[in-house]
């Protein structure tokens, strides 16, 4: 009826301001037919009109008054019967609310809505009145809901570490608030393609046309993803300032750690904060610092390296402190000894250059941290490996080792073991070479990297073989002038470094929420890990290998077996973008660039909540107007 | 100390010796000059000197006692038995309109009040009841002196209101029965689909000069309604639907207050006088305030 009405008017005015009017629209168009209740209304309105009887002594005033021409006017005639128009505006009202009448707007007509809620670690951050930008966000799509008109539907996904789809397509209004009140801040930074992709993957099986983001801001300004439908990025109000624990490393020197914090502000004002280390639950060292979002504090402290030390760093702020899950990192320092190295004995120029290398390498004959073999399979385990001269099992189909000049074509100069060694002028008197129409990508596909690489096949490979780093050089370094150049040496330290770093002998990093590194214990072992939340029960591999452990809540874990304690790890935000609280206004996507709005989300406004209340104040004005009782002159007529 | 015993429900003995000491004032003694204007001429009548009483502007100064005039130098009038009488003619209206609120009980009670006052001064008092269309009045038959307090009371107490009688017809019965000149009071509602002008003629014609007073209750002078209502008249029975009688009232005043200006100047071009009262005030204060202020008694 509205279309018609619309298109009637269209026609007689030809005016493009007029055409671009909203009209409201209307959901529930079948309930028109509640008008036909006018009918009976009227009906029963003149049949049963009451009147109560009230006696006079004389009718002849009354009748003078009835013939007066003033009281038979058209609008005393519309008074007599207000009660009536009274009746009918009422129900006209209702029928109209039944009708869910909307007023629309540039979401009009989308039946499918994916909503796509940032659950970061930014998200915690509140305001001055402590509400948390989760809070705002979960209000906004509360009213979202309840705008819903029919036919539409919302999906809402969850954005933080991941992405994580809360609820399918849903109009059911309870369903979609129990998914949105469940929303916990994540402690993790927000990965916004992920959701992305995940709202793609929903349009594959219906029709979206656009995608709403609710965030506080506080996600990667670039993502990597070309959109297939509109993007409405809105941002929240911003919180107030923050501070928090950045980083947190150390680096082994000769009297034991050094280690560093890094600390970061959402503030461009001087903040005031106090931090304090402890080392093994004793305070080691308070500072009062003062920090900044242009500049990032460091704060760098010593601690010896005699024994295991687990540092905790805590930064405490008397104002401006929003988010208190990034005031506390963690470091578990292991206690200072000499690298292992085990070495084959046919290795005499990497035996020489070992010794060469100072104090700090150990030789050993058994289980060490690096191995160096001139064999294609391992004979200790180590985490780190390295072979030379051999090929490894895995590609022996792919590669032989010919006698013959090598002509090194490149190398990897910024690989960690390649970095500074100078391989130009290095002769080699064998090659390794491709068999059987093998090619390099066959090596990539099997893992392997190349890092050097000559004119008919490569020269050195490195690998991440489950735990542990595999290198190998394909040639000899005994057939070879490498011993005899400045690069050896360097090469041999190289190993060394990321043996040490390995083995964790070298720089520690704090342990950022997210998955455990891998690490390695009793062969099928099932171990006990307590974690700020609970208890969960983890399964080392038939090689004792432990990977894949979640770690995604800031706080202490600790590994037992059989209830004896193995191992404990901190687990930190350390998060500089999360601490500092940026807020995005363009987000930069393939192709594209989708500006932050702030003003509320373009909705379907309802309008049957107006109509009802409407009804309501005319059902009261009516009741007041003609429901009080008459006042009899004298009383009633017998 | 032990009350005296009221002599009736109509009024109070307080009120009642104050009235015997007041008077009626009528705009014009109609008295029945014919005799008083023919008395020399007739012999064998006995003018028997009664007593003296004030002087009135109209009063024939041939019966002024100049004796007592030169020793307390204000005019005295002699009375003569049979020239001076004054009919007073109390016409109560106690048909069913006037059976709401205390309309009837004020109609009595004024009627009682005149005709104590006329008794006391010498004056021939009748009272005429009319209540039911066709039917003949009650009456009293005319009376006079204190000797007769007993049966004017007793005749308006055992007054009830009910009928339809119509107000010209009330006073054409009434004509029918009575003689003389004097005066006539009218206690009615005055609500009648009448014209009273014929029998305000009649009562004119008839040498009777009208005081006419209309006892309205406080709910016809200032009626409170709302919404839609079926007024019943009490005498007739007729029915009249009205809706949003609140919005009406404006109306229903103007007209009352045009019927209350019809009465009055119907009374006034007949030498007569029109009084509307409010019968819920009392007795008291409609005798000795506002009729006292308006000349109708002293």
């Amino acid at each position: 009826m509205m279309s018609l009405v619309k298109a009637a008017f269209v026609n007689v005015v030809d005016s493009a301001d007029l055409l671009a009017l909203a009209w409201p629209g209307v959901s529930a168009l079948s309930a028109a037919w509640l008008f036909l209740l006018i009918i009976p209304l009227v009906a029963f309105y003149f049949l049963k009109l009451r009147r109560p009887q009230v006696a006079l002594p004389s009718l002849v005033l009354w009748r003078q008054v009835i013939q007066d021409q003033r009281v038979n006017s058209p609008f005393q005639r519309f008074k007599r019967h207000l009660l009536l128009l009274a009746q009918l505006l009422l129900l006209c009202l209702l029928v109209l609310a039944a009708m869910q009448p909307f007023w629309p707007s540039d979401a009009s007509g989308q039946q499918s809505i994916p909503v796509l809620i940032d659950c970061s670690a930014s998200m915690g951050a509140t305001d001055a009145s402590g509400r948390s930008r989760l809070d705002l966000a979960k209000e906004v799509v509360y009213k979202l809901i309840d705008d819903l008109q029919p036919g539409q539907q919302l999906s809402l996904i969850a954005v933080h570490g991941t992405a994580e789809r809360l609820t399918d397509f849903s109009d059911n209004p309870r369903v979609l608030k129990a998914a949105v009140s469940q929303l916990e801040v994540r402690h993790a930074a927000s990965d916004l393609s992920a959701g992305l992709q995940l709202a793609q993957a929903l349009a594959r099986g219906t029709r979206v046309d656009s995608v709403l983001l609710v965030s506080d801001g506080n996600v990667p300004s670039t993502t990597d993803f070309a959109l297939p439908f509109k993007l409405i990025y809105q941002v929240l109000p911003p919180a107030v300032s923050n501070v928090g624990v950045a980083s947190l490393s150390a680096r082994r020197t000769s009297a034991g750690w050094d280690v560093f914090t890094r600390l970061a502000a959402s503030s461009p004002d001087p903040t005031l904060c106090q931090v304090r280390i402890l080392a093994n639950e004793v305070v080691i060292a308070e500072e009062a610092v003062s920090v900044q979002s242009s500049a990032a504090e460091r704060v760098t402290f010593r601690v010896p390296g005699e024994t295991a030390q687990s540092i905790r760093v805590e930064l405490a702020s008397g104002t401006g402190d929003s988010l208190p899950i990034d005031n506390t990192a963690y470091l578990e320092l292991p206690a200072s000894r000499p690298l292992r190295v085990a070495c084959a004995a046919g290795l005499t120029s990497v035996r020489l250059a070992l010794q060469a290398a100072g104090t700090g390498v150990e030789l050993v004959d058994g289980p060490a941290d690096l191995a160096l073999i001139d064999t294609s399979d391992v004979p200790q385990p180590a985490r780190v490996i390295m072979r030379m001269g051999v090929v490894p099992a895995d590609v022996a189909a792919w590669l032989t080792i010919e006698p013959g000049a090598f002509e090194l074509t490149d190398w990897n100069r910024a690989s960690p073991l390649l970095q500074h060694v100078q391989l130009l002028d290095v002769q080699f008197t064998e090659q390794a070479q491709y068999q059987d129409h093998a090619t390099q990508r066959d090596l990539e596909t099997a893992g392997y990297e190349v890092l050097a690489v000559g004119a008919k096949g490569p020269l050195v490979l490195s690998a991440q073989i489950e735990d542990r780093r595999e290198f190998t050089l394909l040639c000899h370094p005994d057939r070879s002038s490498l011993p005899y150049r400045i690069g050896f040496p360097i090469l041999i330290a190289n190993v060394l470094e990321i043996a040490r770093q390995a083995a964790g002998l070298g720089d520690v990093s704090a342990v950022a929420t997210g998955v455990l590194p891998p690490w390695r214990g009793t062969p099928s072992a099932r171990y006990t890990l307590r974690t700020p939340s609970g208890e969960q029960v983890v399964v080392a591999d038939e090689r004792g290998l432990v990977s894949g452990v979640q770690v995604p809540v800031a706080g202490r874990y600790a590994l037992s077996l059989d209830g004896k304690p193995v191992r404990e790890i901190g687990v930190g935000l350390l998060s500089p973008a999360e601490t500092s609280l940026a807020r995005v206004e363009q987000l930069d996507l393939t192709e594209q660039a989708v500006s932050a709005t702030t003003a509320p989300l373009p909705t379907d406004k309802p309008m049957w909540r107006y109509l009802v209340l409407v009804a309501l104040l005319v059902l009261m004005a009516e009741w007041w107007l003609f429901q009080r009782r008459p006042g009899p002159l004298w009383g009633r007529a017998a | 100390m032990s009350t005296a015993a009221q002599l009736t429900s109509l009024l109070a003995n307080q009120t009642l010796a104050r009235l015997e000491r007041m008077r009626l004032l009528p705009l014009h003694r109609k008295t029945n000059r014919s005799r008083g204007e023919h008395l020399a001429g007739k012999g064998g009548t006995s003018t028997e000197f009664n007593d003296y009483r004030d002087y009135s502007p109209g009063d024939d100064t041939r019966y002024v006692d100049w004796n007592i005039f030169s020793r307390l130098e204000r005019p005295f009038i002699k009375l003569y038995r049979h020239e001076e009488e004054l009919q007073v003619v109390i016409i109560v209206d106690v048909s069913a309109s006037m059976n709401f609120g205390t309309k009837l009980e004020r109609a009595r009670g004024l009627a009682a009040a005149c005709a104590v006052m006329g008794l006391m001064n010498q004056e021939k008092v009748s009272l005429y009841a009319c209540s039911a269309l066709g039917t003949a009045p009650q009456v009293l038959a005319p009376c006079t002196g204190r000797l007769s307090f007993r049966r004017v009371f007793e005749f308006l107490e055992r007054l009830s209101a009910a009928g339809d009688v119509s107000l010209e017809g009330a006073i054409d019965e009434v004509l029918k029965l009575h003689r003389g000149r004097g005066l006539a009071i009218v206690l009615s509602d005055f609500l009648t689909f009448g014209n009273l002008e014929r029998p305000f003629n009649r009562l004119s014609g008839a040498g009777l000069e009208l005081m006419a007073i209309q006892l309205l209750s406080p709910a016809e002078l200032d009626p409170e309604l709302t919404g839609d209502v079926r007024f019943v008249d009490a005498e007739t029975g007729q029915m009249l639907d009205v809706s949003a009688a609140g919005d009406l009232l404006t109306i229903y005043r103007e007209h009352l207050q045009q019927l209350q200006q019809s009465l009055g100047e119907n009374c006034r071009t007949r030498s007569g006088r029109f009084l509307s009262l409010d019968a819920s005030l009392p007795l008291e204060t409609l005798l000795f305030d506002t009729l006292r202020r308006k000349g109708w008694l002293q």
